[in-house]
């Protein structure tokens, strides 16, 4: 199994180049193994918006040398729309405002997002002139980051597609009826459709350019399990995408994480250090919880946006000046902690959802086009938006029946297991996951509800304190 | 207003929470144990769906589902699941009003709009909808305050904040400067925000009396960003009961006190607050008692003509002040922030 990635994004471009080398060995002084780097194709853009190649290849060499230089590796992150922190989308004005680019909704009218405090227009997946440009800036990023990478094995991941969370659209029945008779298409198909072909043209495009084998993550937006083109993507790539914010509290943030433990194909998973200046206030011990809480659940592979923001950023690790900030030591006891969290195989509930059943939830939502991601940003999960919940995942009953994966015997919900081994108080709100380890089996249980909680773990009583994240080591491998 | 070209600056996560709870105090950030759905904690945000006649969902960020079905009447029923939930703020939205909000702003945005023209859009649009019974809002700031014509606002916030000025707030506990902002508007917009960590950073060290340390935190400010139009310097708690406070004069006689310190003070500034009035009777009776001019007359003149040209009320149809103490006074109290690493 490779070793996990634990890495922090650098907005490089709004920091002195000067300081690159002494921001890439602070965060790694501080416990990450790798440097996030998020390609902005807006600032790679010539005047008509094709990527500036040589400016690509001069910045990319010079970041990729430091970087492998402090003994870390590198995660592209290319967009095109790769972070929220970022002006018009991420994307060059000429493709931005280009017409024939553009989402429209049913009546016809344009589509829009917030940009800061403006708004500007959403592009159609379907267009296109959108996917041609995409996929050209791709490219040009790939294969300026290949040409530039000083050995074998230093760019560790490279993530495409929409990765910003995105608040006004992602509702089944706001339609980007760009190019669509909207009368006569299911939107959720659509929408699932116009996702999956863009994100795969995206991840060709990138093989192609000459992306390291297995490094490749399809940036989903929103909530995973929750999408429809997740769940069919998730068959044969590996996925990409951000943990719930602190608000949406603690169980929909395991819940969340739990899916990066049963990917075949891999995950990279976005926590935060601080957020964007518009958005929702969050402490730095809270993002620590959430993280906290990710790891516990089975995330290996994050980044910890931001690093080092360089501005336009509250509360990133270090400062401005590449200085840490408080919580800095706190990171980095984290990071050891999480580096102690056993590794092994995964042998708790799965966590998958079949994609036809995601999209009949979506189809009945009672909020009509209020985006599923704002929604799930306030912790409400598709079942409890749907007037027709996924509930219980097929494919994991099918694969129980058939004998392939471990009984169930925990839940996510609340339930006793009822496996030897351990025991929670059944009125208490706790998460558990089982790890076969090579020494054995380790056990992690998350408490998700307000009080503490009691729980039996190879007949040794524990209390788990509101929030916590407890992990317990027993000798005896039992079920399985 | 800001846009995508506004520089964000230097800060940290613990002032910034500090700065935005005091007006937002539901923004206020808590941990994720904090949002278990346990149903004991007061507050939140009620969210319900209907069809016009049935509840199709109601949910709350701190208990999950309350309910899944029932008969839907309008605000007597939002406000009575908001009281089962024991909050205040509720939001009810008919099963289309999500998409004829897309619809209608999609038909009116342009991409020339700014944010003040985008702001105002938006805000149209939800009072549309409220209109035709497709939101309720509990509780509803937007039925009772009017929405100027964008180019009210817009000469509003050119005598608020002129053209190359900047602003500064900057609030403490104690000694220790605890959270502030410093802004400044160039070119039509806010190019820069700068945070606390500017202001520790321009300042240098404080002697840790708000009244006499904001001459330097000033000083500093008109250095790195140019000269200040206004700002406000105070202990954050006074800020806190001001801002809650019912009772009309709090903010006057705040200043009057140096309770709170308003420094320079602009014109709109000094009506918002009540202070000129106070000011130009204190004035006028010291002349009063040197001679029989009638200072009642002249000072109820002076405050008229000021009115006319810089009363933010009179401009705007509303007190912005007044409707964020209603707004205020409905929240529950900002939680305690615990301290912790900025």
């Amino acid at each position: 199994m490779d070793a996990p990635i634990r890495a922090a994004s650098l907005r490089f471009t709004r920091v002195d180049p000067s300081r690159w080398p002494k921001v890439v060995r602070t965060l790694v002084a501080l416990g990450f193994n790798a440097v996030d780097l998020p390609l902005v194709w807006r600032e790679y853009a010539a005047a008509d918006g094709s990527p500036d190649a040589a400016r690509l290849a001069h910045d990319l060499a010079g970041l990729l040398r430091i970087v492998a230089d402090a003994g870390a590796r590198a995660v592209l992150r290319l967009g095109p729309w790769p972070v929220a922190d970022v002006a018009g989308l991420g994307l060059p004005d000429a493709v931005l405002l280009d017409p024939a680019v553009r989402s429209h909704t049913r009546r016809r009218n344009p589509r829009w997002v917030s940009d800061h405090l403006r708004v500007v227009p959403l592009p159609s997946l379907r267009s296109a002139a959108y996917n041609t440009a995409a996929r050209a800036w791709i490219t040009a990023a790939v294969e300026a980051a290949a040409a530039a990478a000083p050995a074998p094995g230093v760019i560790a991941r490279v993530l495409v597609g929409h990765g910003a969370p995105t608040l006004l659209r992602d509702a089944p029945d706001d339609l980007d009826a760009a190019g669509l008779d909207p009368a006569a298409v299911d939107a959720t198909a659509a929408e699932a459709d116009a996702a999956r072909e863009f994100l795969l043209g995206l991840a060709a495009a990138a093989r192609a350019a000459g992306a390291p084998a297995g490094s490749l993550r399809l940036a989903i937006q929103g909530d995973p399990l929750a999408s429809v083109a997740a769940a069919q993507l998730a068959a044969d790539e590996g996925l990409a995408w951000s943990a719930l914010p602190t608000r949406a509290g603690v169980r929909a943030i395991w819940r969340d994480a739990r899916l990066a433990t049963t990917l075949a194909h891999g995950h990279h998973l976005d926590l935060r250090a601080g957020h964007a200046p518009l958005e929702a206030p969050s402490r730095a011990t809270d993002a620590l919880d959430v993280a906290r809480v990710a790891l516990g659940a089975g995330a290996r592979d994050v980044t910890v946006l931001h690093g080092c923001a360089g501005g336009d950023w509250v509360g990133a690790i270090l400062d401005e000046q590449g200085e840490p900030r408080l919580a800095a030591a706190r990171w980095q006891s984290l990071l050891a902690w999480a580096d102690a969290l056993p590794e092994g195989a995964e042998r708790s509930r799965r966590i998958g959802r079949d994609p036809a059943a995601i999209a009949r939830a979506r189809s009945a939502t009672v909020f009509g086009a209020l985006p599923l991601a704002w929604l799930a940003r306030w912790g409400f999960s598709l079942d409890e938006v749907s007037a027709e919940p996924v509930g219980a995942d097929a494919r994991e009953q099918a694969a129980v029946a058939a004998g392939e994966a471990w009984a169930p015997a925990f839940t996510m919900d609340d339930q006793t297991d009822p496996a030897p081994g351990v025991s929670l108080d059944p009125a208490g709100a706790a998460m558990v996951r089982a790890v076969d380890t090579a020494g054995g089996r380790a056990w992690v249980l998350a408490n998700v509800g307000g009080a503490a909680v009691a729980a039996t773990v190879g007949g040794a009583a524990h209390a788990l304190d509101p929030g916590a994240v407890l992990v317990v080591q027993t000798e005896e491998q039992t079920g399985g | 207003m800001a846009d995508g070209t506004t520089r964000w600056s230097g800060m940290d996560t613990r002032s910034w929470a500090r700065l935005v709870s005091l007006v937002a105090p539901g923004m206020a950030p808590l941990p994720p144990r904090h949002h278990a759905r346990d149903g004991s904690l007061p507050g939140g945000l009620l969210l319900v769906a209907h069809d016009g006649t049935r509840v199709l969902r109601a949910l709350h960020t701190l208990r999950g589902a309350v309910a899944t079905e029932g008969p839907w009447a309008g605000r007597e029923t939002l406000a009575a699941l908001a009281a089962q939930c024991d909050t205040r703020f509720a939001v009810a939205l008919r099963r289309d009003a999500a998409e004829r909000f897309m619809e209608r702003v999609g038909g009116r945005c342009t991409t020339a709009d700014d944010a003040v023209d985008t702001t105002l859009l938006a805000l149209g649009v939800l009072r549309e909808l409220i209109d035709d019974g497709a939101l309720d809002v509990l509780p509803s700031p937007l039925r009772s305050v009017p929405l100027p014509p964008v180019e009210v606002v817009r000469a509003a916030w050119d005598r608020v904040l002129p053209d190359g000025h900047s602003a500064v707030i900057a609030l403490f506990e104690g000694p220790a400067l605890v959270t502030g902002l410093a802004l400044r508007r160039r070119g039509g917009v806010i190019d820069q925000v700068h945070g606390v960590e500017s202001l520790r950073a321009w300042s240098g060290p404080l002697g840790g009396d708000f009244r006499r340390d904001h001459r330097v935190i000033r000083a500093a400010v008109e250095r790195a960003l140019g000269p200040v139009a206004v700002g406000l310097f105070a202990p954050e708690a006074t800020v806190l009961d001001l801002l809650r406070a019912e009772a009309p004069g709090g903010w006057a006689r705040a200043v009057a006190v140096r309770d709170v310190m308003v420094e320079p003070m602009p014109p709109w500034a000094a009506m918002a607050t009540g202070v000129s009035a106070l000011r130009a009777a204190a004035d006028e009776s010291r002349r009063w008692a040197f001679s029989a001019d009638g200072w009642l007359a002249k000072t109820t003149r002076k405050v008229i003509d000021l009115a006319g040209t810089v009363d933010l009320q009179a401009v705007l149809g509303f007190d912005p002040l007044a409707v964020l103490g209603v707004v205020l006074r409905e929240s529950r109290t900002r939680p305690t922030q615990p301290d912790e690493p900025a």
